[in-house]
C-alpha cells in the first residue's frame, strides 16, 4: 500500500465509521431503553436518505437545510411510530421485535411504491475534490466526518447533562426505579425511539450524496449496526461509537487490501472473536 | 387519613398475588407488613406505587383515588418507594442518584440543601458522592436507596426489605434512620422478613400469607401473638 492509498483508505474509513457510529448509536439507544432490537432501523436510515433527496433534489433546498429537515421529519416520524405501534404493546418485547421486522418490510414496500425502486442520485453540498499527496477525496465525503462528530458530541452532552438525558440513562439502567423517581417511562421510550430514528436518518442523509438512494439500501447497513452494537456492548452509546470506528476501519482497509467479500468476513470474524472473549461486548455490563 | 386500601386484588397474569387486602396507614405511623416469602408484600407495595395496577379494589391517598394513576403521578403526590433489592442506578454516581430522587420536584432551588441533609443522615454517602453506585457495598446501596427516596420529600415512604442481606451493625443503623425519618413526620410502610425488627419499629402491623391479610393489630399485640411468635419470631 502506497502512502497515497493509505491516506485515501484512512479517510474512507473515517467517513464510513462516521455513518456507522450514527447508525449504531441510534440502534443501541433504542435497545437500551426499550430492550428491543429495532429491525426497521435500516429502513429508517433509508427514509432519511429519501428525505434529503426530496428536500434537496425535488424542492431544491440547500443540502444542509435538507439534512436538518430530514433529521427532524424522520425523528418526528419515529415518535409517531412509537406512539401508534410500539406503545400499545405494553413492553411485550418479543411482539415488539416482530413488529419492527414487519415495519421494516412495510416501509421498504411503501418506499418502493411511493418513490420507485430505482437508484436516485443526490448532489452533495460541494463538488470540489481535495488532494493530499497522491490521495484524492471529495469534499462531500469529507464533510460527513465533522458533521457526525458534532452530532455525536451533541448526543453525549444531551445524555450526560440535560434533565431528560439523565432520565433516559435512569430508564436504561432500571426502568422500575426510574418510574419510582417520577420519570414518565412511556414518554422517555417514545423520545428515545424518536432520537434513535433521527440518528439513523442523519446517517442515511449524510451518505446519500456518496451512494445512490433506493428503497433497499437499509438491508446491508442494519447488519453493520448489529455487528457494531454486539462488538461495543448492547445498549452502550460509547460502545456503539468505538464499535462503529472499528468496523469502519475493518471495512475500509479490508476492502482495499483484500476486496469487499473478505472485508465482510473479517467483520463477522472479529465479532465472533470478541463475543468469545467478552460476551457482553467491549463496553457492555 | 393518609393511605387507605379497600379490598385490593392484584393479578400477575392469571395468578392472584394479592386478594382483597384492606389496609390503613395514618399520618405519622410506622406500619409493618410482614409475612413469608411470596406472600404478596412486594406486589402490594408495587401496586400502591402504580408499578402494577390492581385488578379490583380502591386505593386512596389523602382522600384522592390513586389506583389508576401512573407511578410518576403517585410520586408527585408524596409517596416515596425504596424498592426491593435497592435498585440504585448502578452507572450513575451517588450524587446523580440522589438528584434523580428529586426528579419530580418543582422546587429545584432547595434540592442542594436536601442533598446535604441526606449526607448528614448518611455521612458515608458524602464521602462517596462521586463514586458509581454499582461499586458501593450492599449497606451503602441501601442507604443510597433510602436517601434517594427522601429526596422526593415523601409524606409516606414504602420500604421493601431494607435489612435484607446486611450485617447486624448496618441493620441497626438502618433501623435508627427509619425511626428518625418517621420522627420528621413521614409515615412509613415497612416490609420486612426480619419480623422482630419490623414489629419493634412499627406501631401497627399486618401479617400477610398467600396474598391475604391474616392478622393485624398493634405491633405490641402481634409480638405477643402465639402464631406470630411461632411462625416468625422463632419462639
Amino acid at each position: 500500500m502506497t502512502g497515497a492509498e493509505f491516506t485515501q483508505t484512512l479517510l474512507n474509513a473515517l467517513m464510513l465509521a462516521s455513518v456507522y457510529v450514527l447508525m449504531a448509536s441510534g440502534f443501541t439507544l433504542i435497545y437500551s431503553i426499550m430492550h428491543i432490537v429495532n429491525f426497521a432501523h435500516g429502513e429508517i436510515y433509508m427514509l432519511g436518505a429519501f428525505a434529503v433527496y426530496y428536500f434537496s433534489m425535488e424542492y431544491h433546498l440547500n443540502f444542509f437545510l435538507a439534512l436538518v429537515l430530514a433529521i427532524l421529519v424522520v425523528g418526528v416520524l419515529g415518535i409517531l411510530l412509537e406512539r401508534v405501534l410500539f406503545l400499545p404493546m405494553q413492553q411485550a418485547h418479543l411482539p415488539q421485535v416482530i413488529l419492527s421486522l414487519g415495519l421494516a418490510m412495510a416501509l421498504q414496500g411503501i418506499a418502493s411504491v411511493a418513490f420507485g425502486a430505482g437508484d436516485r442520485p443526490v448532489d452533495g453540498p460541494f463538488d470540489t475534490v481535495l488532494r493530499f499527496g497522491g490521495a484524492a477525496i471529495s469534499m462531500e465525503r469529507l464533510i460527513i466526518i465533522p458533521i457526525s462528530v458534532a452530532i455525536m458530541i451533541a448526543l453525549f452532552a444531551f445524555v450526560k447533562w440535560t434533565r431528560t438525558g439523565q432520565a433516559m440513562r435512569a430508564v436504561a439502567q432500571d426502568s422500575d426505579a426510574a418510574a419510582l423517581q417520577g420519570i414518565d417511562v412511556a414518554f422517555i421510550s417514545c423520545l428515545a425511539f424518536g432520537v434513535g430514528c433521527a440518528l439513523a436518518s442523519a446517517a442515511g442523509a449524510l451518505i446519500a450524496p456518496v451512494f445512490y438512494v433506493n428503497p433497499f439500501m437499509g438491508g446491508s447497513v442494519i447488519m453493520k449496526a448489529f455487528i457494531i452494537i454486539c462488538l461495543g456492548g448492547m445498549g452502550s452509546i460509547s460502545g456503539a461509537a468505538v464499535g462503529g470506528l472499528i468496523l469502519g476501519f475493518v471495512d475500509s482497509f479490508g476492502a482495499t487490501l483484500f476486496g469487499n467479500s473478505v472485508a465482510n468476513i473479517i467483520g463477522f470474524a472479529l465479532l465472533i472473536i470478541i463475543l468469545l472473549v467478552r460476551p457482553q461486548g467491549l463496553f457492555g455490563r | 387519613m393518609h393511605l387507605k386500601l379497600t379490598d385490593v386484588t392484584v393479578h400477575y397474569g392469571k395468578v392472584q398475588a394479592v386478594k382483597n387486602v384492606s389496609l390503613e396507614v395514618d399520618a405519622g405511623d410506622i406500619v409493618a407488613l410482614v409475612g413469608a416469602n411470596g406472600a404478596g408484600k412486594t406486589t402490594l407495595l408495587r401496586t400502591i406505587s402504580g408499578l402494577h395496577p390492581p385488578t379490583a379494589g380502591e386505593i386512596r391517598f389523602m382522600g384522592q383515588r390513586i389506583d389508576h394513576l401512573r407511578p410518576a403521578q403517585i410520586v408527585r403526590l408524596g409517596i416515596g418507594h425504596v424498592p426491593e433489592g435497592r435498585k440504585v442506578f448502578p452507572s450513575m454516581t451517588v450524587l446523580e442518584n440522589l438528584l434523580m430522587g428529586a426528579y419530580s420536584r418543582r422546587d429545584r432551588g432547595s434540592v442542594r440543601e436536601d442533598v446535604e441533609s441526606v449526607y448528614q443522615h448518611f455521612p458515608v454517602l458524602a464521602q462517596r458522592h462521586g463514586q458509581l453506585a454499582g461499586t458501593l457495598s450492599g449497606g451503602e446501596q441501601q442507604m443510597l436507596a433510602i436517601g434517594r427516596a427522601l429526596m422526593s420529600k415523601p409524606k409516606l415512604m414504602l420500604m421493601d426489605e431494607p435489612s435484607l442481606g446486611l450485617s447486624p451493625i448496618v441493620v441497626e443503623h438502618i433501623a435508627e434512620i427509619i425511626a428518625s425519618i418517621n420522627k420528621t413526620g413521614t409515615a412509613i410502610v415497612l416490609v420486612e422478613q426480619n419480623v422482630a425488627l419490623a414489629l419493634q419499629l412499627a406501631n401497627r402491623g399486618y401479617v400477610m400469607a398467600t396474598g391475604e391479610i391474616v392478622l393485624h393489630g398493634k405491633s405490641s399485640d402481634l409480638m405477643q401473638n402465639e402464631e406470630v411468635a411461632r411462625a416468625f419470631l422463632g419462639r
